[in-house]
């Protein structure tokens, strides 16, 4: 008995030491947190194991001992306060002692500040879709898709299956290790989940909102996960690879994706002046179709009634051609047809459309090259300069032009004769006033945010009359944001502020406006 | 609803003046019967057809995974046999099932006549068959039936699903009104019904979890009807509920779904608790012990399950402080679970045990819901949930609390109750053998499930990686020895109605209860004169 | 009336509220989405011109736009990360493309992470507040002009506002 205890005991006080990363248990994984959470569960799986050990040991020994086919006489009693009082109160105790460390490891999970890298992570049915949003503070623009790469031959048993049969992707997501990732999660359609068990993040793609999740990996390897939410047919068919590698290696990888992305541009653009033969578009077509058309529109292009709508003899495969581009290039919103302008390149995207006006029998005929493809996509490739710009900002100052002299007068009560003030004086605090009061709008430098706030640098106002100055800040500017200051702020205040704006940021008219100024010009107002 | 408060005149005034030999037969026994104990017998018949079925699904549904690969099924299919298979089971036979009881047991334990509104207990049992096979139905059509889970989270239910959805959503609505007829009629009977004498806490436990279990239901099930309903709208009526173009948040779906679906948890587990409450004081031959506590505790349960819903959803991305919250507040329904469990064990606790068949099964779910129960406080954490959600392990945790909770104290209140119904002592060797083989398959079935959950195998998938394989071949053993071990359940039943050793009044001898004072079989009209409780 | 009718209205009146109760959670999910920021959904609101500057604080924010599934938009911000003193008044340009042949209406939902920020950006003048009207192949500058309030809680040093746009389709 005191052997089992103890040996219990080493186990409960030294859970690292059990079954980490077995096939039966939770794995430990690769990152800070997932070792906590990992440590978490196994404390209170070992807890609740020692309460099932002594309540159910009590419960079996008196299966054993108190039977009646012992002869065991019934004992009488039916309450006892005392003993429910403090069957109450254990558990609360155990309870507090599991909320503790779970409460510092859900702190540390939920602290997604200063990532070195930004990822943004988009679910879709049924691929994942990863876009590089920054790194070391540089702005980055990679995106791929990843999607499963194992075939259907072997899904089908067809084939032997891999060792990482259906955890497999075509490009899996890279990062580097040692730096804090930050995913941004969301999706195109359904409600996705990403989790990478190794990194014990598990967060929902949630269409129009975004989740955030953070990992920093300490070891360098291939991390794989699957989605956790059902999303559709294809819900297990939607996995997730991470490859992190050391700092050095991703920014090789990084620079080899720059240059890959450039690649692709110049492709595209020498695919559009290249025609191809049927042939060819049929034999990539087909090969296109099954890895990204099939599992919906199944491989005979029959579709699934009701839920996907065959391509074999339908009205858009076999009817209008521009039809036919539209909702391949741009998707068909609503449904789980998406756009796949992005995900596929023009030549893919002509064989794939000449394949699937031909194959079935619903010879068409028709040879679609990737000329019309970038044709349909960019109908009419305007010259930037016609761009049209629609600005509303004549709105955002009409928006606030209600904002009222509501706010009450915070005037520092100061009945003493007003003091004369030296420029140094006037500056300090004119700077601080501004930048309370008026660089909201008219921004810290003075340079406003034009076409909103009027720059206050080289302004004709400032750099004009006092006079003019000082009556649009005492009583503001009908129809516009800026708003009458005279009931707001006091003479100092309101003194220091003007002599600041007609002296800083190279207006330096050098004109100084004494708080006895502001009085005779609200006085000579009334 | 105005013509069911009709209903109401005929309590059990008539129900006095009627005479034995004057009860109907054949169809229209069956079909216009107002006497709660057909009533019952229907709800339990049609509950058994119901797990049949949701089994048969669950069998399918192991096959697939039996081995890694597609073999049987196409994904959309599977899906649609997974949505199914929990729909069947939660709302055709778990419930059902747990309100045959009520209308069986209830009016008997209470010593009342009948069910106070005995024409709506008639229309509340009738409509369901229609739920069901509308829900059926829609598996035969075109696209198939819904195949978006038994939690149907828009906008998969929504946007993204086929054209059958609304029969969908019309057979939630019809089982909802079920549910809601069924429940009003348990707290009518009970509040009003008592034999006098029969103050609150000399109620018995099975009547008492039974009346906070009707609250649960009045309280819940209209909110599920609302939010298949604003499924509806959002799907044909163009109203943006939970779509983010027009202001809607998908997540909000699972935030009114989770409100129903927490204390749906409890619906299907208190009246558990009654049955447990009531069978292991008579091996015993000793009182339950905390009658008291155990009512109280049993309050608070429910009113706990309406403060911890968003446990359900830690991975839609929520504020820190909110997920504290839910953790704790989840991590506190452990404790009134955990009296009960004490409670339970006390009773036993130097009492003269005796391992009859109900008391085989009452032991086993004390054991294993406890199991599920340790399940459920891991699930609670909130960081480890992060790694639990949505895997087999989170599926381990609700099969052990719903097959070896809730259906194995149906299987023990049937086991218990049976003889008094039918007159007859079952097959008492079938009946053990029963109890053995599904004791072992189901833990060969749902226990490996933890294992593959942590190592990371997610839920609701049709194929899975080939890590998996050992063990899913061991669970779909466990499934396909657990689904067949039931026929012979089926078997026990239909033997002891047919025919069998005659029983006594009280069956189990050591048995305390109303019920125990009718003769067995229990006559088609029973307490016309309402008993005195000392 | 007898007590099993009394009892039984009083039920089916519960009931009826219930029901009732499950639409009341709508306008309750969004009020208190607005005071706990579950959600992280910012109000589409206009909000007031900024009167006073926290100088002694910076917040990053960073901006994503993400078209939705099949919308033939492409959307983009000229300036993925800015850092603003909490009251001072930001202008961010965005700009969007129709990339189809036809007239198409989008509409940008906000998003926020973390959802606790959302109570604090106050926006005077955002695309998101209408629908944008594009012509086929149009280009256009989409204007965001905000601050965040200077109550804005200390421990949130960075936050994402997330712009998912949207193709509306007319039923025609």
């Amino acid at each position: 008995m005191i052997v089992i205890r103890a040996a219990f005991l080493s186990i409960l006080l030294s859970p690292q030491l059990s079954f980490a990363n077995s096939a039966f248990n939770m794995r430990g994984g690769v990152t800070d947190i997932s070792e906590d959470v990992y440590q978490l569960h196994m404390t209170i799986f070992l807890i609740c194991c020692a309460i099932a050990l002594v309540v159910f040991g009590i419960m079996f020994w008196s299966i054993f001992h108190h039977r009646k086919s012992k002869g065991f006489k019934p004992a009488q009693f039916h309450e006892s306060t005392k003993i429910e009082v403090l069957w109450t109160a254990i558990p609360f105790v155990i309870l507090i002692a599991m909320a503790i460390p779970a409460t510092k490891t859900l702190i540390a999970m939920e602290d997604n500040s200063k990532a070195d890298i930004t990822i943004k992570v988009t679910g879709s049915q049924w691929k994942w879709h990863y876009q590089y949003l920054s790194y070391n503070n540089e702005i980055l623009d990679i995106d791929f898709y990843s999607v499963i790469s194992t075939p259907q031959a072997q899904i089908n048993n067809q084939a032997e299956k891999t060792p990482t049969y259906l955890l497999e992707v075509d490009k899996p997501l890279v990062v580097p290790i040692n730096k804090k990732v930050r995913f941004v999660i969301t999706s195109d359609d359904v409600i996705h989940s990403w989790w990478v068990p190794d990194f014990a993040i598990k967060q929902d793609a949630v269409p129009g909102f975004i989740n955030e999740a953070w990992a920093r990996v300490n070891e360098i390897g291939i991390y794989r996960g699957q989605c956790a939410e059902l999303c559709g047919k294809n819900h297990g068919f939607m996995p997730i690879v991470v490859n992190a590698m050391t700092e050095n290696d991703f920014d090789d990888w990084l620079a080899q994706a720059k240059i890959a992305k450039q690649n692709e541009a110049q492709e595209a653009l020498a695919s559009q002046s290249t025609s191809f033969s049927k042939e060819e578009l049929m034999t990539l077509g087909e090969q296109v179709y099954v890895g990204n058309c099939s599992v919906c529109h199944q491989p005979t292009g029959a579709g699934l009634p009701g839920v996907f709508p065959a391509l074999k003899g339908s009205a858009i495969a076999m009817g209008d051609l521009d039809a036919h581009l539209d909702i391949v290039l741009n998707g068909k919103a609503g449904t789980a047809m998406q756009s796949f302008a992005k995900q596929l390149s023009l030549k893919e995207l002509a064989a794939i459309i000449t394949y699937e006006r031909n194959a079935w029998g619903n010879n068409t005929g028709d040879l679609v090259q990737p000329i019309q493809i970038s044709d349909a996509m960019n109908p009419q490739e305007s010259d930037p300069a016609q761009a049209a710009i629609k600005t509303s900002q004549a709105v955002a100052v009409e928006a606030v032009e209600d904002i009222k002299e509501a706010v009450p007068a915070n005037k520092t009560t100061q009945d003493l004769p007003l003091s004369k003030l030296t420029k140094g004086q006037l500056m300090t605090s004119g700077e601080q006033h501004y930048l309370t009061f008026c660089a909201a709008c008219h921004q810290p430098n003075g340079l406003g945010i034009p076409s909103a706030f009027p720059a206050l640098k080289d302004s004709p106002i400032v750099k004009g009359a006092v006079s003019e100055h000082l009556n649009i800040v005492l009583k503001g500017k009908a129809g516009t944001a800026m708003q009458a200051f005279a009931q707001q702020l006091s003479a100092e205040q309101l003194a220091a502020i003007i002599t600041y704006e007609r002296n800083a940021w190279g207006n330096e008219s050098g004109d100084l406006v004494q708080p006895n100024d502001i009085e005779q010009a609200i006085k000579g107002e009334q | 609803m105005t013509g069911a408060a009709d209903n109401t005149q005929d309590s059990y005034p008539q129900a006095t003046e009627q005479h034995e030999h004057h009860a109907p037969t054949g169809f229209k026994r069956w079909f216009f019967s107002t006497n709660h104990k057909d009533i019952g017998t229907l709800y339990l018949g049609f509950s058994l057809l119901m797990f049949l079925i949701g089994g048969a699904m669950a069998m399918l549904i192991r096959a697939e995974l039996f081995q890694p690969g597609l073999q049987l099924m196409e994904p959309h299919f599977y899906n649609q046999m997974v949505t199914v298979h929990g729909l069947i089971m939660v709302f055709g036979a778990v419930m059902p099932a747990f309100v045959g009881l009520a209308n069986w047991m209830i009016p008997l334990m209470i010593g009342a006549p009948d069910m106070a509104l005995p024409r709506m207990n008639n229309w509340s049992f009738w409509i369901l068959p229609f739920a069901f096979a509308m829900l059926l139905g829609s598996l035969f059509m075109e696209g198939g039936g819904p195949a978006f889970g038994w939690t149907f989270y828009a906008p998969l239910s929504t946007t993204y699903s086929n054209d059958n959805t609304a029969m969908f959503v019309f057979a939630v609505h019809i089982m909802g009104i079920s549910s809601i007829m069924g429940a009003i009629n348990v707290i009518v009977t009970i509040v009003n019904l008592r034999a006098p004498g029969m103050t609150w806490m000399k109620t018995p436990m099975f009547v008492w979890t039974w009346l906070i279990t009707a609250f649960l239901l009045i309280a819940v099930m209209p909110v599920l009807a609302g939010a298949v309903t604003m499924v509806l709208t959002d799907k044909y009526f163009g109203t943006d509920f939970f779509n983010a173009v027009g202001g809607g948040d998908p997540v909000m779906f699972q935030h009114i779904f989770w409100f129903f679906g927490h204390p749906e948890v409890y619906i299907m587990i208190l009246p558990a608790f009654g049955i447990i409450s009531t069978i292991v004081p008579t091996f015993s031959r000793k009182k339950l012990f905390g009658y008291h506590s155990m009512v109280y505790a049993t309050g608070s349960i429910a009113i706990l399950s309406f403060v911890v819903w968003m446990h359900h959803m830690f991975t839609t991305g929520m504020p820190l402080a909110a997920e504290l919250f839910f953790m704790y507040s989840t991590m506190l329904i452990s404790v009134p679970t955990g009296v009960k469990i004490f409670n339970w064990v006390a009773t036993m606790w130097r009492g003269a045990i005796s391992f009859e068949v109900p008391m085989l099964f009452a032991i086993a779910f004390i054991v294993l819901f406890t199991i599920g129960g340790f399940s459920g406080l891991m699930l609670a954490i909130t960081p480890a949930d992060f790694q639990y959600h949505d895997t087999y392990f989170v599926v381990a945790h609700f099969h052990y609390v719903l097959v070896t909770g809730a259906v194995f104290s149906i299987m023990a209140g049937v086991y218990y109750w049976l003889p008094k119904w039918s007159g007859h002592m079952f097959d008492i060797r079938l009946a053990k053998t029963h109890f053995w083989l599904s004791l072992i398959s189901v833990n060969i079935l749902f226990f490996p499930m933890h294992f593959v959950g942590l190592a990371g195998m997610p839920r609701r998938i049709p194929d899975y990686a080939l890590q998996f394989a050992d063990f899913n071949a061991i669970i779909s053993i466990g499934g396909f020895a657990f689904g067949l071990s039931q026929l012979l359940f089926v078997w026990v039943v239909l033997k002891c109605v047919r025919g069998g050793e005659k029983v006594p009044a009280n069956v189990w001898q050591a048995a305390e209860g109303l019920e125990w004072d009718v003769p067995s079989p229990a006559p088609h009209h029973t307490f016309a004169t309402p008993p005195v409780i000392k | 009336m007898s007590k099993n009718t009394k009892l039984f209205k009083k039920l089916v009146i519960a009931s009826v509220a219930m029901f009732a109760f499950a639409f009341a959670l709508v306008p309750l999910y969004n009020v208190f989405c607005d005071i706990t920021g579950l959600n992280g959904k910012p109000s589409l609101a206009r909000a007031e011109v900024s009167t006073a500057v926290d100088l002694n604080r910076q917040v990053g924010v960073g901006f994503l736009t993400h078209v939705q599934n099949g919308a033939p938009f492409e959307v983009t911000v000229d300036q993925a990360r800015v850092t603003v003193k909490p009251g001072e008044m930001n202008q961010v340009t965005f700009s969007a493309h129709n990339l189809s042949n036809e007239s198409r209406t989008m509409q940008a939902v906000p998003s926020i992470s973390p959802g606790l920020a959302a109570q604090y950006m106050h926006k005077v003048e955002c695309f998101c507040f209408t629908q944008q009207i594009l012509q086929p192949g149009e280009k256009v500058s989409l204007i965001l002009l905000f601050y965040i309030d200077t109550e804005i809680t200390p421990n949130i040093e960075e936050l994402t506002l997330s712009y998912t746009v949207f193709d509306i389709v007319t039923d025609n």
